[in-house]
């Protein structure tokens, strides 16, 4: 049983997750049953961010979403949380709030809320049976179901005179209801053999796999609550808005796999075939084969099984192609309809056609890989490498392209973008390290390389778009780069690299085609982690760097908005000769002298207007050494838990995390590892995310 | 309990199982509209709707250029907008906003083409020559003859401005034939689904008509410009052109709840929820002085009154560009709104498309110009009290004809002695007729007959010589997506590259 009361940073967000778990298993001669039941409830009340950036946008304000944002707008010699009570105190009210281009917080908290609840119930049940002693027989169905409900709600406000005076609109009270329920059914037999041969070893698997995914939504809503704070639909003026929407899908697969080992050998060919209902009928079917095979050298060659260096030595390699349709759901291959701006009116239905257009003969996406590695343990185990070496050829991955406006389409997911990807992994454990009486130090070490290629994109295309914010900082796959780059605006450059402004107003302007930045996903990941033992104490520390990418920081264009970034007060906010920046020769088109004199002429408009178009400015390095935990533990002896039998073993632990960050000069802003979305994008911070947060806590284990 | 839920799972297992031949035939959505189950008759009324709140809603920024409005008190300065110093994300909603609707059309033609529904096939070869006269006014060259073709054009390549101009008369033939020969009944629900004339043959005519004059009068720069032909065929279909009353509106039943509002009365007015819809456009100096100061009433129809007046200053304006201190009085609320009572009369008035005043004024400039025959001074003077009654004016007419006998250079069709100052003329008081109705038009006819005359270039203190935009830079998008074929236009220059009708 499992209960956790979560307070995020946020004031007023509470969370509750409360588990329970039953497992049990029974044998009867050859038929063994057993069964697992884990269900999670996950209660939750939290600021509805979204609701608050809908309204935003509904007045045009030029305040962007986040609550982050609101705290930006807050000048730094303002005592904040002095405006708590925003419902007694006039100066902290909606209508008598300081600021002209944001709420008061505290009021934007309280007035739009999510609360709900979801529910996972996870069980499955294995059967199985032992026909001989060389064949199994397995049969494991498995469910899965979550139910989601919900609401949000906007309890509303209605500005007084001196409100309007100043542009402040009424905040309609809303109530916005939802139920989600998805359940995930499989369904799996197989037979096992495993036979022994002398020193051959055989083996083989064939199974059959079913799994049929069920999800049903139905949202109903209300914009424009009558009386105040009761959040009913049916209280309400104009019509009701929501939807609702079914989606069913089904996988059925075959398998199976052999296998021969003989002592210090073994090689396995696998091979599976899934049919899908998220294709067409000529594409729906796909096979896809692997092999692997290993050598355990240390066993095999005499002069090595007896080296007192050498502990253990096993080279092992594999090919394999797997393929799968995880990036579209169903009814991925057509192109709808839905009713909008305002329709229907009454008896008139009004569609329109949606701005996304599938190809419909998408076929799998398929990646092959191989890979090669060693396992090598020296002097008695106190020593151990593994190291692998890895290429993956990723083809025909379905993504979502970016298309012109003029084909009727701004968005097609087709088959497109092929890549290849490779790198090394490198395992390093030294246990012990260093071992002194009783203190023992141990070690583990990690390093990954990997790094990427794109191959080709599609057909007359060089490139997509695939996350983040477009025409500005994004996530794009284009050939002969890693998967994925920042593609972002810049400033207008001449040939030497300088930034071209205008001669008579010293200003910079942004270059229409935007430049490929770096890469997004890390080239090296190093983690480290050594463990200081005495006794029964154990002291442990993980870090982690990260580095080689890039990412893109919206806070900065955010902040400077409002001129509160570091870069806004450069030359104590007077104007100043643009750096390394050059302008046209207006004598000679097309040539350019450095520009030493000519200053911008309005840092205002500059900081505000082409600063903020300009995405470059907002990008840097996010290579970072990081203390991700530490921890200290302390296990109770044994014989303070005295005689009785009750308590078996007792162990106290404090632990951090989050607890340093060093970051690059470059980066002022945060820690590169929060990103705005889950999915493909990756390295795209804005200022709804709240700031990272460096934690503490202490556990007790007591096992009975 | 276990074994319930045991015995539950095998016989799910036994009932998955039993396989059927289309057991994974399954993915036909029960959700969406899909282009198997669209008609014609679900299009029409969505699109026929966008079209008109687009025309009246989407041109805030000309109708800054042009001296129509202005920026009020209570907002800082938009640097890119007000020293023309225009990029490719400025304004990128408008090549992308009407590929969107000419996408639905495009649908709508080719459905109704192969269902035989000539009429609806009609309307969407009529509505198209507007939303492509559109494009070409702001862009001159775009993707035309490659686009809607998704599977063999992902990266359409743009046509020739003048070349689609051309297409486009061609179109309007077709269109004429389509909806001059369809059987009414033949087009399911079209009464109810056109809601601009409810399946009207004779008026979907003098629409096609009009719009081809309207054609025909972008390009009277054009060196060599010859319409005879063209208006030959105005003349032989015989329905005439949009008449005095008979404005093409837009009617799905506006009422005044959330997302319902008429579109000009949303935006420039008031709220589903009561609220001011507008604080940031308020009346130019320029416009609400070319009224006041030459006895012309209509300044009192097309803005508001200030909500709460500063030193009795019930119609108060702004000069565009202008960066006012913190201290200036006037906001918002002491100034003159854009929802003027003779545009916004309710939340659930129809939406002007195409108004008789706009097509009266077509009509005069070209009777000035020889190209259709009358009484050119008739033809403009009529236009001129169009406005005053389309505007709701008291005494209309009467005041009008007071109006027009006004011994001032701006009405007086006397004072006007050449052809050209006739044109300068018939052009001025279109500007005044137009504004919050068409103020795509003004910035138009700006570029292409130079009026109003005197109009003055923003006050923002980085304009740094630039002067009004003659187009858009084409949108950041097709530098992502379509890159080869844009960069194929060459670099333009919103300063000096200009529509081809723009001589």
């Amino acid at each position: 049983m499992q209960d956790a009361i979560i307070k995020g940073i946020v004031p007023d967000d509470k969370n509750r997750r409360t588990g329970i778990r039953l497992s049990s298993s029974r044998e009867y001669g050859k038929f063994k049953i057993s069964m697992n039941t884990n269900y999670i409830q996950s209660n939750y009340d939290v600021f509805d961010d979204g609701a608050m950036g809908a309204y935003n946008a509904s007045q045009n304000v030029g305040l962007n979403n986040g609550l982050m944002n609101l705290i930006f707008n807050t000048p730094a010699h303002i005592p904040l949380t002095s405006y708590k009570d925003f419902e007694n105190n006039p100066f902290a009210s909606y209508n008598g709030y300081f600021n002209d281009y944001g709420l008061n917080p505290y009021f934007a908290i309280d007035n739009w809320r999510n609360t709900g609840r979801s529910e996972d119930l996870i069980s499955n049940v294995d059967l199985g049976f032992k026909a001989t002693s060389w064949l199994s027989l397995t049969y494991r169905a498995a469910l899965n179901m979550t139910m989601n409900t919900g609401r949000s709600t906007s309890k509303g406000e209605v500005p007084t005179a001196f409100g309007v005076g100043r542009g402040f609109a009424s905040i309609p009270g809303a109530v916005s209801d939802f139920a989600n329920r998805g359940s995930r059914l499989s369904s799996e037999a197989f037979a096992n053999v495993n036979k022994q041969f002398g020193e051959f070893k055989f083996s083989a698997i064939a199974g059959h796999y079913f799994r049929q995914t069920d999800n049903k939504n139905t949202s109903v809503a209300a914009g424009n609550l009558v009386v105040p704070e009761l959040f009913n639909v049916a209280n309400r003026t104009g019509e009701l808005a929501g939807g609702s929407s079914f989606s069913k899908t089904r996988l059925v697969s075959v398998y199976g796999s052999i296998g021969l080992g003989y002592k210090w050998a073994n090689i396995e060919l696998t091979g599976r075939n899934d049919k899908t209902s998220l294709l067409s009928k000529e594409n729906r079917s796909f096979f896809y084969p692997g092999v692997s095979a290993s050598f355990i050298i240390s066993d095999a060659i005499g002069a090595i099984k007896n080296s007192s260096v050498i502990s253990y030595l096993k080279l092992r390699g594999s090919w394999n192609k797997t393929g799968n349709v995880n990036s579209i759901g169903a009814y991925g291959l057509s192109s709808t309809f839905s009713q909008a701006s305002g329709f229907p009116y009454g008896a008139l239905a009004g569609f329109t056609a949606n701005n996304s257009a599938p190809d419909p003969l998408l076929t799998p996406e398929f990646v092959k890989a191989w890979e090669a590695g060693l396992e090598l343990s020296l002097f008695k185990n106190r020593v151990g490498i593994e190291a692998t070496y890895f290429h993956q050829d990723n083809t025909d991955q379905i993504i979502p392209i970016a298309v012109s406006s003029a084909t009727g389409f701004t968005s097609s997911t087709v088959n497109a973008a092929s890549f290849t990807n490779e790198g090394f992994e490198f395992d390093l454990k030294l246990t012990p390290l260093i071992q002194l009486g009783d203190v023992r130090i141990n070690f583990k070490g990690n390093a990954t390389y990997n790094t990427s290629v794109v191959t080709s994109v599609y057909e007359g295309l060089d490139e997509v778009f695939a996350g983040g914010f477009n025409n500005f900082a994004a996530n794009f796959v284009v050939r002969n780069n890693p998967a994925f780059v920042f593609k972002a605006t810049d400033y207008l450059r001449d040939d030497q690299g300088r930034v071209i402004v205008d001669q008579i107003t010293g200003e910079p302007s942004q270059d229409p085609n935007n430049k490929v930045f770096g890469r997004t996903m890390p080239l090296w990941i190093v983690g480290l982690n050594p463990t200081v033992s005495w006794k029964n104490l154990t002291f442990s520390v993980v870090g982690e760097y990260k580095g080689g990418h890039t990412a893109f920081h919206k806070i900065g264009d955010d902040m400077a908005w409002i001129g509160i970034s570091k870069a806004t007060a450069v030359n104590h906010r007077e104007n100043f000769v643009f750096p390394n920046s050059s302008y046209e020769d207006p004598l000679n088109p097309g040539k350019y002298i450095a520009n030493t004199n000519v200053t911008l002429s309005n840092i205002n408009n500059f900081f505000t207007g082409v600063y903020r178009d300009v995405a470059s400015n907002f990008l840097t390095s996010v290579a970072a050494w990081s203390l991700r935990a530490a921890s200290n533990s302390y296990d109770l002896p044994k014989k303070l838990l005295g005689s009785a039998k009750l308590i078996k073993a007792v162990s106290v632990s404090i632990t951090g995390r989050n607890l340093y960050l060093w970051l690059p000069k470059s980066n002022e802003y945060s820690d590169p590892d929060f990103n705005f979305t889950t999915g493909n994008t990756s390295g795209v911070g804005v200022s709804s995310i709240n700031p990272p947060t460096r934690t503490y806590g202490a556990s007790a284990v007591i096992t009975f | 309990m276990k074994k319930i839920i045991i015995f539950s799972m095998l016989l799910l297992m036994i009932a998955t199982a039993g396989c059927k031949r289309d057991f994974l035939d399954i993915n036909v959505s029960p959700n969406s509209v899909t282009p198997g189950s669209i008609s014609p008759d679900l299009i029409l009324p969505r699109v026929e709707h966008a079209i008109a709140s687009r025309m009246a809603t989407a041109y805030r920024v000309p109708a800054s250029w042009i001296g129509y409005w202005a920026r009020s008190g209570t907002y800082g300065p938009n640097a890119e907008e007000e020293s023309y110093n225009i990029t490719t994300t400025f304004g990128a909603g408008e090549f992308a906003g009407w590929y969107d609707m000419l996408t639905d059309l495009d649908i709508m033609e080719k459905k109704a083409n192969a269902i035989g529904q000539t009429f609806y096939e009609g309307i969407a070869k009529t509505l198209k020559t507007i939303g492509f006269m559109y494009l070409v006014d702001q862009y001159n060259n775009v993707p035309y003859s490659k686009a809607f073709d998704l599977a063999n054009n992902i990266l359409p390549a743009y046509d020739k401005g003048d070349a689609i101009y051309a297409d486009l008369l061609v179109q309007l033939d077709n269109a004429l034939v389509l909806i001059k020969n369809a059987t009414v009944s033949d087009n399911k629900n079209i009464a109810n689904a056109d809601i601009i004339f409810g399946g009207n043959q004779t008026s979907w005519r003098r629409f096609i008509n009009t719009q081809r004059l309207k054609l025909l009068v972008r390009q009277s720069q054009i060196p060599g410009f010859n319409p005879a032909a063209q208006i030959a065929k105005i003349t032989a279909d015989g329905s005439g052109m949009i008449g005095s009353g008979q404005t093409a509106s837009v009617q799905p039943g506006y009422l005044a709840d959330n997302g319902k509002q008429n579109p000009f009365w949303n935006a420039h007015e008031q709220l589903y929820t009561g609220d001011e819809a507008d604080n940031f456009n308020r009346a130019n100096n320029f416009l609400l002085n070319a009224y006041r100061s030459n006895t012309d009433v209509r300044f009192q129809y097309v803005f508001d009154p200030a909500a709460s007046p500063v030193n009795n200053n019930t119609y108060y304006g702004y000069n565009y560009g202008e960066v006012l201190p913190n201290s200036d009085p006037y906001k918002a609320a002491n100034s003159s709104g854009v929802g003027g009572p003779g545009l916004s009369k309710s939340a659930t008035q129809a939406q002007w498309l195409f108004t008789s005043v706009e097509s009266l004024f077509l009509q005069a400039e070209a009777i000035q110009r020889g190209w259709l025959p009358g009484s050119a001074q008739t033809a403009y003077e009529n236009a001129v009290r169009e406005s005053f009654i389309f505007l709701g004016v008291t005494n209309a007419v009467a005041t009008a004809n007071n109006y027009l006998a006004e011994a001032l250079p701006i009405v007086s069709w006397s004072l006007a002695a050449t052809p050209a100052a006739k044109i300068t003329l018939i052009g001025t008081q279109k500007y005044l007729a137009l504004p919050g109705i068409n103020n795509f038009e003004a910035w138009v006819d700006y570029r292409r007959i130079g009026v109003p005359t005197n109009l003055p270039l923003s006050l923002a203190p980085n304009r740094a010589g630039r002067v009004i935009p003659l187009r858009y830079q084409y949108p950041q998008n097709e530098f992502n997506y379509n890159n080869a074929n844009v960069n194929a236009e060459g670099t333009i220059n919103p300063q000096s590259s200009t529509i081809f009708w723009d001589r």
